[in-house]
């Protein structure tokens, strides 16, 4: 006996066994004798270990997909996953354990109280102090009474308690830990020899057939991924890296992959990736980035996009905005693998200083621009962006009949053509041509130009000094461009004797505060709320 | 990087990262488990109790010995994953470089 139930008084028990109700001490004993609260203190033992499998499977699972990013082995991936699996099922079989073994657990408890109810009732009906009551008499019949109904409480709850033991019976004899003996550990030699990669690669995930551009290039991508060469892989590897960050960046959560070649310029490659999905978007703007910026590493750029995508939205809620990341121009200073002698990084380097890239990339800006066209809807905007050498080669396939509602130039050293005018821009209305240049950003100033004439000459020799540099001025009065006024904030300058600072002249700082704002009114069409100022 | 031997390429901030972090829940997963807990009656003295009394703490002891297993799961793959990507590295530095078309 545990004392959970009160003590049968020894008259009743002898009563009910003359009387012939049964007998009372094995009944009581039995139900008397399950201490749950002895169990139930065992079980959150058990409890601790499934909340530590619940709450480690996520994780697991979190690293096998950083794993399938990060690395072509197939085995890593594929073994955590199993991991995670395993020891989910580990947390859900213990509590599945724990709650049907606590749930019979409170059959016993009631059974117990019933009981403990039935004994008060039987000790209340009737004085049992005498030690001996004559049968046939009215005390003698109320013993009866009082004593077969304890009796058939006890076997009622005697039979409770049996059924909630059978089902404990059944819970335990199960093995929790079943799923994680299936799992073997990997190898060294069994990760070097998934050379394959096994990647979560979903090219269905877009519909529709807007997106057949899309489809296309991810088929690219995922066979880039299984079967290309260790460079290929890598550059695959890093672009689904960027896709993945488009789709996790807010927004529609949709990304899609316009631009997709490897091999392009020597190894640095070509690549084109929306924030947001370009087929169902009421707005789509095409942001060319500048120097030192990687195709391979487009995924840093991400959140600036995505930042433009929701000042946009901002501005015209109800509108959907997409952003593309335009990745697809030779790019100086991109730290492209081919640069393998001194020769080629100088080269590299001086087509920083000239308008080349932005020359020979404005056409393939044209026919990506023509490509990404045909996968918007009729009504949408399409609004054309560049920074610093980006913004060159913007101005230069503005020139041609690009059909862009707005262009922006950020930045710019200047628009690739001397005496050029906004009205010259076949491809856009020149009320719709926007600059943003900072006056303390010295990239837009003149003698920028200078610093090209000079390192042109330098490598090229006299014959190449002198070379027309980046053109006129896009914030200037002459070129007649609208100039939006939207001051960044000022850095902090311990000297605050320096009129000129590179920070200016970062994408950041132009896509920040009031900048962003008015680029993201000319991507939702509101140029109307554009702030404007008068050019230099 | 990558291993030209078996075409492997990784980013060895992000597996060397998870190597420890899996390294680290392994042993969590090893340290503060608790024993069984001798439950001696803990169902009464009955035939059936008495069953049970005793498949109380078999059924603890499995999943103390899951929990084991898992951590000694999680020790492996932190291992396997550490030394397949140190053993890349190696290649690396030893002047293996990889990179795009020439």
């Amino acid at each position: 006996m545990t004392g959970v139930l009160p003590p049968v008084h020894p008259h009743l028990a002898r009563w009910a066994a003359d009387c012939g109700a049964g007998i009372l001490g094995p009944m009581i004993g039995a139900v008397d004798g399950v201490a749950t609260q002895q169990v139930r203190s065992v079980l959150s033992a058990a409890t601790l270990h499934s909340e530590l499998a619940r709450s480690s499977a996520p994780s697991i699972r979190g690293w096998a997909d950083s794993l399938a990013v990060a690395w072509s082995a197939r085995q890593p991936a594929r073994y955590l996953r199993s991991l995670a699996d395993a020891v989910g099922q580990l947390a859900a079989e213990i509590v599945l354990t724990v709650g049907r073994v606590g749930t019979a657990l409170d059959a016993i408890e009631n059974a117990q109280r019933s009981l403990a109810g039935a004994i008060q009732r039987a000790h209340a009906a009737v004085d049992w102090s005498p030690g001996y009551v004559p049968w046939g008499t009215p005390e003698a019949e109320a013993r009866t009474a009082a004593a077969r109904m304890l009796a058939a409480a006890a076997d009622s709850s005697r039979q409770q308690l049996i059924a909630a033991m059978s089902s404990i019976s059944g819970a335990l004899s199960t093995d929790p830990g079943a799923s994680l003996t299936a799992i073997t550990p990997p190898t060294v030699s069994s990760i070097r020899g998934s050379a394959h990669p096994s990647v979560d690669f979903r090219p269905t995930e877009l519909s529709g057939a807007a997106t057949r551009i899309d489809r296309l290039a991810r088929a690219q991508l995922a066979a880039d991924l299984h079967r290309g060469t260790p460079w290929r892989r890598t550059f695959a590897l890093r672009t689904l890296a960027a896709l993945r960050a488009a789709e996790a960046s807010g927004g529609d959560g949709r990304a899609q992959l316009l631009v997709y070649q490897p091999d392009a310029f020597g190894g640095q490659g070509r690549v084109a990736v929306s924030v947001g999905d370009v087929s169902r978007a009421d707005h789509v703007a095409i942001l060319t980035p500048g120097i030192a910026n990687s195709p391979a590493d487009l995924d840093a750029s991400v959140p600036t996009a995505a930042g433009l995508r929701d000042a946009a939205q901002q501005t015209a809620p109800g509108e959907r905005t997409a952003v593309v990341l335009w990745f697809g121009y030779d790019i100086p200073v991109s730290g492209s693998p081919n640069h393998t002698s001194l020769v080629r990084e100088l080269a590299d380097l001086t087509a920083a200083a000239s308008a080349d890239p932005a020359t020979e990339g404005a056409p393939l800006l044209v026919a990506d621009t023509a490509a990404i066209r045909t996968t918007m809807r009729d009504s949408a905007t399409l609004t054309l962006i560049g920074h610093s050498m980006g913004s060159v080669v913007t101005a230069r396939a503005a020139h041609e009949p690009i059909g862009a509602d707005s262009v922006v130039l950020l930045g710019s050293p200047g628009v690739g053509r001397p005496d050029a005018r906004a009205q010259d821009l076949a491809g856009v209305a020149p009320e719709n041509v926007f600059v943003l240049s900072s006056d303390r950003d010295p990239v837009t100033r003149s003698f920028t130009d200078l610093g090209g004439w000079l390192a042109t000459g330098l490598v090229a020799g006299p014959g190449g000094a002198g070379r027309p540099s980046f053109g006129t001025d896009p914030a200037s009065t002459g070129f007649g461009a609208q100039r939006i006024s939207a001051p960044p904030p000022p850095l902090w300058n311990p000297g605050g004797g320096w009129r000129y600072s590179f920070a200016e002249h970062s994408l950041g700082r132009y896509l920040g505060g009031a900048g962003l704002v008015a680029v993201g009114a000319v991507v939702a069409g509101r140029t109307a709320r554009v702030p404007r100022t008068r050019g230099r | 990087m990558h291993d030209p031997e078996t075409g492997l390429t990784f980013d060895p901030v992000v597996v060397g990262r998870v190597s420890a972090d899996l390294h680290e829940m392994a042993l969590r997963w090893l340290t503060s488990a608790t024993d069984p807990a001798a439950t001696p009656g803990a169902f009464g003295t009955d035939p059936g109790g008495a069953e049970l009394s005793s498949a109380l703490p078999v059924f603890l002891a499995r999943t103390l010995e899951a929990r084991r297993r898992g951590s000694a799961l999680l020790a492996a793959a932190a291992t396997a994953v550490g030394r397949a990507a140190g053993t890349l590295d190696e290649f690396d530095r030893a002047g293996s470089r990889g990179g795009g078309p020439r």
